[in-house]
């Protein structure tokens, strides 16, 4: 190891050497072992190399400004701004080969298939707390739920009939096939939620698409789930008939149950929440999800315990009065932070 | 730069190309990757949220907007630093009750770091972050800006003059002119001892 350029090193030289700045901010056994070896031959450089590191790491401690709380909003302000800007009236055809966002951090890449579209979608998306009813170019109806938003084209002219979920929605598809047997490609309709497409005739289901995972409740109708990637055709479709229910995760189906009453999947719609069975972990969520609360459980709260039987109720504050005296908790409520504690 | 920084770079590669074909999906995930960065880095030029708000949703409509006509940077979350500073500092120049006399290019806007929110350990840690700041603070606002994006951002030379719309050399000189005063200010104000006791006293560094 070559320390003779270090040895007469000011403060100066030390905070604009790349190697340096590279050992400090993002170490490696090989610069530790360097910038060690370096102090072990030369220990007088100690106070000097401390200084500067310290300086460094020490900056690097300074305030951050995220804004989280205002993102929603600001993103709000933002789609609001371009959908009240004018349509624009030139058409843009390309041929795609369709990229896709399934999570976060990884991608999934669409199958090469090129059609022609027009190249601005529609988006509707909802804030905490908000429901809102679309209609779609078909007439199909879509309800969001809170904190949901959905992608689609102006127009379904050619090519399937196609949407894009994040979140929470109720789907009433129309059917427009004549002939059952012989689908028109313009005759299906598809969502798609992460990495999974749902293909559909003309039927009533709800599609719950949040964090790692995907939930498929089936009201009346049939329909199609399939794996977007085409590498897991080892995997067959799942055809699904009314009351079933499915919950996918990752890249596999992790629970398939038939349902009493599908209908109380979508009892969200009236502003309605409904819970069978669930743990304090599950409804902190859904009220984090599609209302913005922060649920703060207290040390002696445990998010495993559950509330047996159905909670049918009308309103965050009945719910929470159901959880209070069900559990005896003391549940305290402060514009958007509810607190649980023993 | 770190690997989790490559990665970012090679996802926000992915997510600009498809964003720029229309795929709304893409749009609203760069938005959520670089919100919290660009209202980081906005804040220290201007602690008016509202302002800085301002120039995010202008950068991301005129974004959206212009989708088909815009290039493919090298760094998209450079690129977005760029367009925020441009559009905050205009938008600060603006709104301030003073008229510039200055000539072009040496604009005066404020940066400012801050060590309000730390949870400080101790009394010694406490005093070295205010001596950091009031050194930093001493140093004029470009001179401050690039220190801030070369050891808190880790950008290299080459981004940094992207960025701040200067060539490279004049980032380089810039850096140096700005840490030599750092030095003289340090050795005046006996922090090197300080500092150097610290490090003594546990031993590493």
């Amino acid at each position: 190891m070559d320390f003779s350029k270090y040895i007469t090193f000011e403060f100066v030289d030390f905070l604009t050497d790349d190697y340096f700045i590279s050992y400090v901010i993002n170490p490696s056994t090989a610069k530790d072992q360097f910038w060690n070896s370096f102090l072990n031959q030369y220990p007088e450089r100690k106070a000097i190399v401390s200084s500067a590191a310290d300086f460094i790491r020490r900056y690097r401690l300074q305030d951050r400004f995220d804004n989280q709380n205002q993102q929603e909003e600001v993103w709000n302000r933002i789609n609001n701004t371009l959908a009240s800007q004018a349509p624009v009236r030139k058409r843009l055809f390309t041929t795609a080969a369709y990229l896709r966002i399934a999570a976060m951090f990884f991608l999934v890449s669409s199958i090469g298939i090129g059609y022609w579209y027009y190249n601005i979608p529609l988006n509707v998306s909802t804030v905490y707390g908000e429901i809102k009813t679309v209609e779609l170019p078909d007439h199909s109806i879509v309800t969001l739920n809170g904190n949901s938003s959905i992608s689609y084209a102006r127009s379904w002219t050619k090519g399937p009939r196609e949407i894009w979920i994040q979140g929470e929605a109720l789907f009433k598809v129309r059917h427009i096939n004549i002939d059952t047997l012989h689908i028109l490609l313009e005759e299906r309709f598809i969502v798609h939620a992460r990495d999974l497409n749902i293909e559909v005739l003309g039927t009533t289901f709800n599609v719950k698409s949040r964090h790692e995972n995907t939930k498929i409740g089936l009201l009346s109708g049939k329909i199609r789930v399939d794996f977007a990637k085409q590498e897991n055709v080892k995997v067959k479709s799942l055809i699904m008939r009314p009351g079933d229910y499915v919950e996918h995760a990752v890249s596999a189906i992790t629970t398939r149950t038939k349902l009493a009453d599908a209908r109380k999947l979508s009892k969200w719609v009236n502003h309605h929440l409904f819970f069978k069975g669930a743990t304090l972990q599950e409804i902190s969520q859904t009220l984090r999800d599609d209302y913005g609360y922060q649920v703060n459980l207290g040390a002696d709260v445990s998010p495993a315990l559950k509330i047996e039987g159905e909670i049918n109720v009308s309103s965050v504050k009945e719910l929470l009065d159901v959880i209070s005296s069900t559990l005896h908790v003391s549940v305290k409520q402060d514009k958007k932070i509810i607190t649980i504690t023993n | 730069m770190s690997q989790h920084a490559l990665n970012f770079d090679a996802e926000n590669a992915e997510l600009w190309s498809s964003f720029k074909t229309g795929d709304w999906q893409a749009y609203t995930e760069l938005y959520k990757r670089h919100f919290k960065l660009l209202n980081n880095y906005g804040y220290k030029f201007s602690q008016d949220v509202n302002l800085i708000e301002d120039a995010v949703h202008d950068l991301f409509v005129k974004l959206w907007t212009n989708k088909a006509n815009l290039s493919t940077p090298a760094s998209v979350k450079n690129y977005l630093y760029k367009a925020l500073r441009g559009d905050l500092l205009r938008k600060i120049e603006t709104h301030s009750k003073f008229v510039n006399l200055e000539e072009e290019g040496s604009v005066p806007f404020p940066f400012e770091i801050s060590f309000d929110q730390r949870m400080i350990a101790s009394e010694e840690e406490l005093s070295l972050q205010k001596k950091i700041k009031s050194v930093v603070d001493a140093l004029p606002a470009r001179q401050k800006e690039i220190i801030y994006l070369r050891f808190y951002e880790e950008l290299s030379y080459e981004e940094i003059a992207e960025i701040m719309g200067i060539t490279v050399s004049s980032s380089y000189k810039l850096l140096y002119k700005g840490i030599n005063s750092l030095q003289d200010t340090l050795k005046i104000s006996k922090m090197l001892l300080l500092m150097s006791i610290v490090g003594a006293l546990r031993g590493n560094f």
